[in-house]
């Protein structure tokens, strides 16, 4: 009935804890809360990172190429303010996004963290990290993918600004997607899924060696008796 | 009178032994626990549910004033998003968003509020992919645990405080040798085990149900008081399963650790591995398609619907001959050219979204048939069907909104296709969602069918436990 | 206050002690007829035929695994007999089992109790399920006091008890239950000679007040001091029925060692 008990804790009672307690200790906001911030954020911009204007952007550029007019640049203003724009959007999101994977990589600290009283939480999140399943790895994945994107992005706006003029409609060629290089992702190596569990393998460790201990202090004890 | 005795005796046998005081303080520490986690979610929920109603009012607020702007000789402030256009004032830009409410006993069991939305954006672009986005935003390992809340306890770790009390409830006594003394009194085993049980059942439904109780108090949940008594029917059928299988168990006259093996075995089977069991069959028999696919159909959909977005338009004035009349048939109309477009996307959803309902359908199916198999499935669904945090009260709410939905885009798509161009006087006439809650009578339905079967078990296994009980005549 | 004061109180007779010649006229309270007990090829008992009556004391001697404890255990219904019957009080045992324990009382060989609750506790418990709920604390911690547990013990903890102690609680339950019979399984192994001695004179007691006793025991001192009559018992089956009044000591020894070695 103890075994049992401390089965139910550790399998049952543990994980449900981690998770009230990372949330608490890590609080995420509601996915309203979440939309709204982003929404307002893309809206007017925040300190430092300013949204772009198009106005000034196109006197920027008549200044830099030292010209009178948008017809005379030698660049689309169109591509140019997108891949500003773009970048502002990034910004954005990467703070916002950012600040949540970084929360939940926290949430799971807290989870090894607790593995002090429930090993199967270390050995959980240990071999979602072997089987490539853990949230690291979902953000290292989702990470190279938003990269492709935004290479993507950067590509066809530069295409846009460098080989169009302002005001015309521009197609671009076969060519220029044959250019764009397909999406290749390498999974990150074993040592940096197991940088990152540290935690649970020291954990982990220590469960063994104080297994260790009490067995050993256990045993001489009944050879005594 | 031999109730009220054993009932005493027990009362000062628990007091004098610290062990099971432990026991019942850990529990009730766990009840509370759960409990203070449920009320925090249904604060959260709320919380959410009053930031989306407060949004829906903010962006109608936005949009008047853009409105009032432009009419007041204003430009819109971009291109894309002039309000006058009815493509954006029923798209993005106004959507409106439909919310559920937390059920009366969400504290009680969260059940799959945090999987299943409980809010959407419905705009002219709602379509079917809409309903498969995710709900709340919320760490990947943390939903893969689930929550801890009263339910949760009460499927999972009541049953355990039953087996710990209960177990020995006769091997005990024939191991420690009151047996003998016992019954050369004028009392059968039954009666004994029965008054035995009765003390623990009253503490264990009293802390169950005291709580449940308790929670339904914090967060004004006796507004239904149906539900509340289903919960509790559920809860006290649930219990007593457990209870009767201990004693008849005990009936079997093994030792109380075989008792111990036994009753954790059948813990484990029908509370883990069962429930599970039945879970993954039901995604191996009938795997819904991924995401990706749906994504996939979407673009296709897309790409061909922007090249023939004419004909589409054609083909669909063909199909709602009630607007011809008013539309401008044009290359020059381009908001009804998109829209013709983005209704033939939707349709080619609904094919994609049809074997995906289909296939979650089999699912449940397949749930539904094979709960019968464990009573922690059929308790488990009573509880969230009682908290109204069950799949029922969500799919009326997907449907819901399916039909607002709908209904918010025969409200614009009229004037998009006839090129209208919308003034601050349509907004007070926007259409609003508002949840109808189901019937209590409808919950009662449904829910008596886990309930009866629940209750046909436990006088399965009662009838058998006072037959085995009956059995035992001595304390050897 | 002695043990008679106690047991004068409860007036469930009628009629005053019935004196030991007279007895033999009425109906027996412990009956078995041709009782068999098999478990397997075993006869555990083998065709028994036994009566006692009111204030009779009857001692079942004999070896281990004679059937003694067998015979008790099949009077109190707690396993049911091949064939053959037992009655209590004319009730018989397998039909009526609840009346048939309604009148007797059972002092086991190891009395085991609740160890967390004390002696008191213990016996309230024990006589309330026997029926007598309305005796009061006092009244029980008398009984206890009068069949020897130091006044100190009555609230201690059974833990804490010696064997002696926990027997001496056995008879106090069988004491308060007031039955017609009472049926006793070595219930002086273990007790030191001067608590076994009290246990004689509250058998006589009992006896006198008209209870039907049976003992199983090894002690013959202790079945010539306190038994009317013994019974030797071998394989199941009485060999020999004595009355005490008629034999010595010694003569009952010689009588139980020439059975033994058969």
């Amino acid at each position: 009935m103890a075994l049992l008990g401390i089965w139910v804790l550790n399998g049952l009672v543990a994980p449900r804890v981690a998770v009230d307690l990372s949330k608490w200790l890590h609080p995420t906001p509601s996915a309203v809360e979440f939309a709204r911030t982003m929404e307002r954020e893309i809206g007017s911009g925040v300190p430092g990172i300013e949204r772009p204007d198009r106005g000034e952007t196109t006197a920027r550029l008549l200044a830099e190429y030292g010209v009178e007019t948008v017809d005379d640049l030698p660049v689309n203003v169109i591509g140019v303010y997108l891949q500003e724009s773009e970048e502002f959007a990034n910004r954005i999101f990467d703070r916002n996004y950012g600040a949540l994977w970084n929360r939940f990589e926290r949430q799971g600290v807290v989870h090894e963290a607790l593995s002090v009283a429930a090993p199967l939480l270390a050995v959980r999140t240990l071999s979602m990290g072997l089987a490539g399943t853990d949230v690291e790895q979902h953000r290292h994945f989702a990470t190279a993918a938003e990269e492709y994107r935004r290479d993507l992005m950067r590509r066809m706006n530069g295409d846009l600004a460098e080989n169009s003029r302002t005001g015309e409609t521009y197609i671009a060629t076969a060519d220029t997607w044959a250019e764009v290089p397909p999406f290749q992702y390498d999974s990150p190596s074993l040592g940096w899924v197991l940088q990152n569990r540290t935690l649970s393998l020291a954990m982990l460790g220590l469960w063994l060696i104080g297994a260790f201990l009490v067995a050993g202090s256990l045993v001489r004890r009944a050879e005594v008796a | 009178m031999t109730l009220r005795t054993v009932l005493r005796n027990e009362w000062r046998l628990l007091r004098a032994d610290r062990a099971l005081g432990l026991v019942l303080g850990v529990f009730a520490l766990l009840f509370a626990y759960a409990l203070a986690n449920g009320i925090a979610w249904v604060n959260f929920q709320e919380g959410t549910v009053a930031a989306a109603r407060e949004g829906n009012v903010e962006r109608v607020q936005a949009l008047e004033a853009e409105l009032e702007r432009i009419e007041e000789g204003g430009r819109p402030s971009s291109p894309f998003r002039d309000p006058r256009s009815p493509s954006v004032l029923g798209g993005a830009p106004g959507a409106h968003t439909a919310v559920l409410d937390p059920g009366p006993l969400t504290a009680l069991a969260v059940g799959q509020t945090d999987l299943l939305p409980y809010y959407y954006d419905v705009s002219i672009q709602t379509n079917e992919s809409s309903f498969l986005q995710n709900g709340e935003i919320e760490n990947p390992l943390n939903l893969l645990v689930g929550r801890f809340d009263l339910a949760f306890v009460v499927v999972y770790l009541l049953p355990l405080l039953i087996l710990a009390l209960s177990f020995n409830v006769l091997s005990g006594e024939r191991e420690q040798g009151t047996l003998a003394l016992t019954l050369s009194q004028p009392v059968s085993v039954r009666g004994v085990v029965g008054a035995k049980l009765a003390f623990r059942a009253i503490l264990v439904m009293g802390l169950a149900l005291g709580v449940s109780l308790l929670g339904v108090l914090f967060t004004g949940g006796f507004g239904s008081p149906g539900r509340v008594a289903l919960w509790c029917a559920a809860v006290a059928a649930y219990a007593l399963f457990w209870f009767t299988l201990a004693a008849w168990v005990n009936g079997l006259g093994r030792s109380s650790a075989w008792n111990a093996t036994v009753l954790v075995g059948a813990w484990l089977l029908l509370v883990v591995v069962l429930p599970a069991g039945v879970n993954i069959t039901a995604g191996l028999l009938h795997p819904l398609p991924s995401r990706v696919e749906m994504i996939t159909a979407q673009r296709e959909a897309s790409n061909d619907a922007v090249n023939q977005r004419s004909e589409l338009l054609a083909r669909y004035l063909e199909d709602h001959p009630e607007l011809a009349g008013g539309v401008a048939a044009d290359e020059a109309n381009r908001a009804a050219l998109a829209w013709a477009a983005t209704d033939a996307v939707n349709r080619r959803l609904e094919e994609v979204t049809s074997v995906y309902d289909e296939r979650l359908a089999a699912q449940r199916t397949l749930v539904r048939r094979y709960r019968f198999l464990s009573p922690a499935l059929l308790a488990q669904e009573s509880l969230l069907d009682a908290a109204g945090t069950g799949d029922a009260r969500f799919t009326r709410f997907r449907s819901q909104v399916r039909e607002f939905a709908e209904h918010w885009r025969t409200f614009f798509v009229p004037s998009i296709l006839a090129g209208e161009r919308m003034t601050a006087e349509v907004l007070p006439g926007l259409p609003s969602f508002r949840f109808v809650d189901e019937q209590m009578r409808e919950v009662t339905v449904r829910a008596a069918v886990p309930l009866t079967t629940l209750g046909a078990l436990l006088v399965l296994v009662g009838a058998g436990a006072v037959l085995r009980l009956r059995r035992v005549t001595g304390p050897g | 206050m002695s043990t008679q004061a106690v047991l004068e109180v409860p007036a469930t007779s009628e009629a005053p002690p019935i004196p030991i010649r007279e007895a033999e006229l009425e109906d027996p309270v412990l009956e078995a007829r041709s009782l068999v007990k098999r478990y397997g090829a075993l006869e555990a008992v083998a065709g028994l035929d036994l009566s006692i009556r009111p204030g009779e004391v009857y001692c079942l001697l004999g070896p281990n695994g004679a059937g003694k404890t067998t015979t008790i255990h099949l009077f109190l219904g707690f396993i049911e007999p091949s064939s053959g019957r037992v009655r209590v009080s004319g009730f018989d045992v397998a039909e009526s089992a609840l009346e048939a324990r309604r009148r007797l009382a059972y002092v086991p060989e190891q009395v085991m109790l609740y160890r967390n609750l004390s002696g008191l506790e213990n016996l309230e418990y024990f006589a309330a399920l026997g029926g007598r709920e309305t005796l009061t604390t006092e009244r029980l911690t008398d009984i206890l006091v009068d069949v020897g547990l130091p006044r100190p013990a009555v609230r201690r903890r059974v833990a804490e008890y010696s064997k002696g102690m926990r027997q001496k609680v056995g008879i106090a339950i069988a004491v308060a239950k007031d039955a017609e019979a009472l049926l006793l399984d070595e219930p002086t192994s273990g007790l030191d000679p001067k608590a076994s001695r009290e246990f004689s004179e509250l058998i006589e007691t009992l006896r006198s007040r008209g209870v039907a006793v049976l003992m199983a025991t090894h002690d013959l001192f202790r079945a010539k001091e306190s038994g009317t009559r013994v019974g030797i018992m071998r394989h199941g089956r009485l060999v020999t029925e004595l009355s005490t009044g008629e034999i010595g000591h010694a003569d009952l020894e010689r009588i139980y060692l020439d059975h033994m070695q058969e």
